[in-house]
């Protein structure tokens, strides 16, 4: 199985496991889809690219706000939220309903996050 | 040098610097993802409008590597780097290309965030992707981590 085919599977395996999430994506920092489970209506790419500005900036706020480093990411819009969470070289992105199960949906982003992180580390 | 073309180069130095102080000042808010994102969106966008401009300008109807590497040195590199700093080579179904030069080092802008590389990158592989059948697309080097060329590896 390729390391696509099995981060696409994974992606399917979160969205199985908690229902508010609609739509998830596994991305490079330079904004480049990897693997994604996104809705069809959804613009992989703008998403992509988004979601490496969101990183992007958000890692900018934790150094300028508290020298540190970034964790997560919980967007919360009208019509839904959106979580980033870093997973080594790469971001796991999920979209959700409104009003979603916050504490299931960061809990089993967590755990994707390390399986892909074992995914992509880099072989020494 | 003429007292016109003095200026304007003059003029063109102090765009060069502005547009690096953006760059800088961009990168210490928003992130290097956000702008290196950025630039592989308008690499990409480029390579789209280059891919159907070169397609139309030759009335292409088939793309061969050989096309590809002729147009993209000739119309593409060639006018961003000066003539002869580009190669492309094959080998098999592996096709290289190599940039020996940097505009933007030239003009003196800070290359080691490589966000002109990502810039190089969406351009060449989206015309790749659209001229070719590429499967895959890998920068092997970069002037932006002092190595003294670029070069690219495209699988079709």
């Amino acid at each position: 199985m390729s390391k696509v085919e099995e981060v696409t599977r994974i992606l399917q395996d979160l969205e199985g496991k908690v229902s508010d999430i609609i739509g998830s994506a596994v991305i490079r920092t330079n904004g480049l889809v990897i693997a994604s489970a996104l809705p069809s209506e959804a613009n992989e790419r703008m998403v992509a690219a988004m979601s490496a500005a969101l990183l992007g900036t958000s890692k900018r706020s934790a150094e300028a706000l508290f020298n540190g480093n970034f964790m997560s990411l919980n967007l919360e819009l009208d019509k839904g939220n959106m979580f980033l969470i870093g997973a080594g070289r790469v971001i796991l992105v999920a979209i959700t309903k409104k009003e979603p199960n916050i504490g299931l949906v960061t809990l089993e982003m967590e755990d994707t996050s390390h399986k892909i992180e074992d995914i992509f580390k880099v072989e020494e | 040098m003429s007292e016109r073309l003095k200026q304007r180069l003059k003029q063109l130095k102090f765009i060069s610097s502005m547009f690096s102080m953006a760059m800088d000042e961009f990168n210490n808010v928003m992130g290097p993802e956000t702008i290196q994102t950025i630039f592989r969106l308008i690499g990409e966008r480029q390579g789209e409008a280059v891919e159907k401009r070169l397609r139309e300008k030759y009335k292409i109807d088939n793309w061969t590597p050989e096309l590809f590497a002729e147009k993209v040195v000739n119309d593409v590199i060639d006018p961003a780097v000066g003539v002869g700093a580009s190669e492309i080579k094959f080998n098999s179904n592996e096709i290289s290309v190599i940039i020996k030069d940097c505009p933007f080092k030239r003009a003196g802008i800070k290359i080691g965030n490589k966000f002109y590389c990502t810039y190089t990158e969406g351009l060449i592989e989206t015309i790749a992707k659209k001229a070719l059948d590429l499967s895959e697309f890998n920068s092997i080097k970069l002037r932006a981590i002092d190595n003294c060329d670029c070069s690219f590896l495209l699988k079709v």
